[in-house]
Order: C-alpha cells, then sequence, then structure tokens
C-alpha cells in the first residue's frame, strides 16, 4: 500500500482511530508518520515514544488499546516487552506472538522455512515435512511440463506420507 | 591440544576457525526472567550430560581476572565474563569445547579449532550437541528451527567463524572493498580488537549473518569458499608488498623482532603491532620458525593479555603489566 500522505512511499506504519465507535483507518510512510503531528500526539508519553520506536527492530503496536494486552503464559511478556529489548521473554512467546512477530523475522531473514538440524524427536517430523515440500514442488513441476502420468504419481506419493 | 598453542591448517593467513550453536531449554524463561533457582536446574542439567570429562566453573565464584581470562582465551564471550547473573562455563580444554550456560541463550556450545578447520569445529559440536539434546528437551519449532533468545539466531541457531590474520590486506587497504562484496553474500567481516576497519593486530572475523533457512553444510560450504577467497587474495597480496618493498618491509619485521626479543616494557596495544609483523615475518620466512614458531605465537598472544597476565605474573598494575609481558615476549 502506497503512503496515504505523500503518495509515494510504500506505507509501513498503520493506524487506527476509532471515535465514538466510528473508525477510520490511515496508512503512512515511515518518513511522513514521524512527522505527522497525530502520530506524534498519539505516541506521546507511550511505551513507543520511549523506546525509539522508529529504529527498532520489532514492529511496535500502534494502536494503543488499553485494557487487557495479551501477555505469554509462559513468562508474561507482552509484546511491548519484547520490543523493547528486541529479545524474547522465552522460547514460547514465539507462538504467542505469532503474528506480531512474523514480519520481523521475514525482514530479518527473509520469508523461509527452518532447514538443517533438528532435535532428535522432532528430526522424523522434520524429515517428513521436508520430503512433503520436496513432493509438492516436483508435482507443481510436473504439472507445469503437462507430465499428468507423473503428477498422479506424485499426488498419491503426497497423500500417502500425509496420512501417516 | 589447546587451541592457540596449536599450528593449524593454513596457519599463515588462518588463526582460527569456531563453530557456535545456540540452544535453549523448553519450558524455561530466558535472559532477566530467568529465576536463579530455575538457572541452578539448567546448569545442574547441561553439566551432568556433559560428564566429569568436563570441568564446571561456577562462574559467580571467580574473580573479575579469572572471568576475564576465560575471555581472553576465546572460550567465553566479553559479555558473558562481564555479566552478573547466574552462570557457568563447561570446559572441555582438550577437545576445545566451551559451553556457556546461561550467556544470552540457555546455551552457547562452542568448538574452536587452529587452522582452517571449520569441519572438524562442526563435527564436535554436534556430538556436544546431540549428548545435550539426550538430556534436556531443547525449544523447537518446524518453522523457525531452534528457538533463540533474540530471532537473528532463529533456525540453525549456528554462527560459524573463521578468525584470519590480513596484514597485507589491511596494508593495501582492500578490507572495506571486501566488507561490502561479502555483506552482498550474507556474510560479515569485522575487525577483531581495536575501533574500525583498522583492526590491530591485523585480525578479522569472517562469519554468518543468516541463521534461519540455510542448513549448516550449506552455511560452512559458503564461509570455507569465501576464506578460501579470501586466503588466496591475503598471499597474492603479501607476495606484491613483499618484492615491491623487500628491504623496507623486512627491515619493519625485524626490527619489530628485536623490540620484541629486547624490550623492558611493552603496552597491550605495542605488542598486537609487534606481533603482526613478526607473524608476517614467519609467514614471509624472515623469521625462521625455528626462533619464533606458530605454537609460541599463538601461545603469546593469550598470556600477554591483561588479565591473563595479571594471573600468571601476580602484576597488580598497567607499569607492571607492561614490564612482565615484555619479560613474557623475551622468554
Amino acid at each position: 500500500m502506497v503512503c496515504k500522505k505523500c503518495g509515494k512511499n510504500e506505507a509501513s506504519v498503520y493506524m487506527r482511530r476509532t471515535i465514538n465507535g466510528e473508525s477510520s483507518e490511515i496508512a503512512l510512510c515511515r518518513e511522513c508518520a514521524e512527522s505527522d503531528p497525530e502520530v506524534k500526539k498519539m505516541m506521546k508519553g507511550s511505551m513507543a515514544d520511549e523506546l525509539n520506536f522508529f529504529g527498532s527492530l520489532f514492529d511496535f503496536p500502534m494502536t494503543r488499546s488499553i485494557g487487557s494486552r495479551t501477555k505469554c503464559p509462559l513468562c508474561g511478556s507482552s509484546y511491548e516487552d519484547i520490543a523493547r529489548s528486541g529479545k524474547v521473554g522465552c522460547a514460547r512467546c514465539y507462538d504467542t506472538f505469532k503474528n506480531e512477530l512474523s514480519s520481523s523475522i521475514a525482514r530479518l531473514h527473509g520469508n523461509v522455512r527452518h532447514t538443517g538440524r533438528a532435535p532428535a524427536g522432532r528430526r522424523a517430523e522434520h524429515e517428513r515435512a521436508d520430503k512433503l515440500k520436496r513432493l509438492r514442488e516436483e508435482q507443481k513441476a510436473a504439472i507445469a511440463s503437462e507430465d499428468f502420468e507423473r503428477a498422479a504419481a506424485l499426488r498419491d506419493e503426497i497423500r500417502a506420507l500425509e496420512n501417516e | 591440544m589447546i587451541w592457540y598453542k596449536a599450528k593449524g591448517k593454513d596457519c599463515d593467513v588462518v588463526i582460527s576457525s569456531r563453530i557456535r550453536f545456540a540452544r535453549n531449554i523448553e519450558g524455561y524463561p530466558m535472559g532477566g526472567k530467568l529465576t536463579d533457582e530455575k538457572a541452578e536446574e539448567i546448569i545442574t542439567a547441561v553439566s551432568g550430560a556433559m560428564g566429569e570429562r568436563y570441568k564446571t566453573i561456577s562462574y559467580s565464584n571467580l574473580s573479575p581476572l579469572e572471568a576475564q581470562s576465560y575471555a581472553e582465551g576465546h572460550y567465553v564471550s566479553p559479555d558473558f565474563a562481564a555479566a552478573k547473573n547466574k552462570r557457568a562455563l563447561i570446559l572441555g580444554e582438550a577437545d576445545n569445547i566451551s559451553l556457556m550456560v546461561l550467556e544470552e541463550d540457555h546455551l552457547r556450545i562452542q568448538c574452536i579449532e587452529p587452522g582452517f578447520a571449520l569441519e572438524e569445529a562442526f563435527t564436535k559440536a554436534v556430538a556436544v550437541d546431540d549428548r545435550i539434546d539426550g538430556a534436556v528437551k531443547y525449544a523447537y519449532d518446524e518453522t523457525l528451527g531452534y528457538l533463540t533468545h533474540c530471532p537473528t539466531n532463529l533456525g540453525t541457531g549456528m554462527r560459524a567463524s573463521v578468525m584470519l590474520f590480513l596484514p597485507a590486506l589491511t596494508m593495501n587497504r582492500q578490507i572495506s572493498r571486501i566488507s561490502a562484496q561479502m555483506s552482498k553474500m550474507g556474510i560479515t567481516i569485522r575487525g577483531m580488537y581495536g575501533e574500525g576497519s583498522e583492526a590491530v593486530g591485523c585480525l578479522y572475523q569472517i562469519s554468518n549473518q543468516i541463521t534461519l533457512g540455510v542448513s549448516e553444510e550449506d552455511i560452512i560450504k559458503k564461509i570455507t569458499e569465501i576464506v578460501r577467497q579470501t586466503v588466496e587474495l591475503e598471499r597474492s597480496a603479501r607476495n606484491s608488498i613483499y618484492s615491491d618493498n623487500t628491504d623496507l618491509l623486512t627491515d619493519r619485521i625485524l626490527r619489530s623482532y628485536g623490540v620484541m626479543k629486547y624490550a623492558h616494557m611493552i603496552t597491550s596495544e605495542e605488542f598486537m603491532k609487534l606481533w603482526a609483523d613478526v607473524r608476517l615475518g614467519v609467514a614471509l620466512g624472515i623469521i625462521s620458525e625455528e626462533d619464533m614458531s606458530y605454537d609460541q605465537l599463538g601461545e603469546l598472544s593469550v598470556a600477554v593479555m591483561p588479565a591473563t597476565l595479571s594471573l600468571t605474573s601476580g602484576a597488580q598494575d598497567e607499569r607492571s603489566r607492561d614490564i612482565a609481558r615484555a619479560e613474557r615476549a623475551r622468554a
């Protein structure tokens, strides 16, 4: 989405305002958001303000929802805690704040899935997932090259593996 | 064989190769969220898994000098040495294995080998990883791989790094060009000591930046290839500098050797400069390996560091440390 203010840059800051039950949304690029008086007012005194929010590795929650904030059931971290330190409070946080963290992780490493070693107890599971992924790619290639016989065989193999 | 006291493969350019795994244990908070009691549980579990061949050193009980000296030997990170939380170093000096328990992650498994030996370091680190894997349950996710305190280490949790001695590329001012090329490939090169690109001792570390979506083998392959090319670049730069300035370079190297052998006081910064000249002199054959071996140079590089030197010589202040350093260099 393009920034609503300058109309040039890609928007990276999304703001939703709810006044008397009426919501409005605005999308801004980083530069415009930094100089926008509305955004400044909203951020003033908030957590993100102290934390040099624009320089942070993590996306900050722009909507200041007052009331219940999600906390990790294992370590009690909130998403703000993670965004502030750049580090999770425990391994469980990656699950608790999956949606919030996914874009930051993609920015760091690219949009990818782990490949390589796995703990002994998880290896079989991991190998199965790797094999499924490979078969699906092969199936796609077979369909693209109109080798339907091969594609059908691969489909059966994939089904069998999925039902294991 | 202690890594810094041994001569490894391609030792004219490569000082050491290191593999490090970041691991965490399921169900335990990380960093500041971890209580001392839980920290103790983790230390006990890991220490138990490693058995008696490995020494468990409780870091809370060490003097600042002792704490620092393990960082000078590269067994722990400087952050770990200076931290205040409950933590332990599990050391297998004979295998060049060190485990930092409760550094940033619950566990950092490290193997450091002399010379160009990433594969060997990897094999040893994997053996330790498997051993601990049998005793605790690692935090792991299908998509994100090994779950780490900082998301920059997700995936393999592996950092492969090679320490290089690059005096000719430093003199040629080629490092920043090389660094720009490497960063495009997800590889970083940074000076080991000192600020910016002018690394004291001409020591640089090359390591992978990306840990998620690439396998351990691919990371090692990539680093190996880049190191191999850098080694060739450094060697040819040395040859051309030497053939263009034979007398000047020989004079500089032998003067440094002279100071190292006869001075009464040497500061740590001066020492690293002398050390780099002498090491280059040995590599070029200007100083014979009988007079100064790679083993000796390696041993010296750690022995003259401030904390290690204070512990072995008893020197309390800077002046007496400089005297002790010169004494150590003459020996």
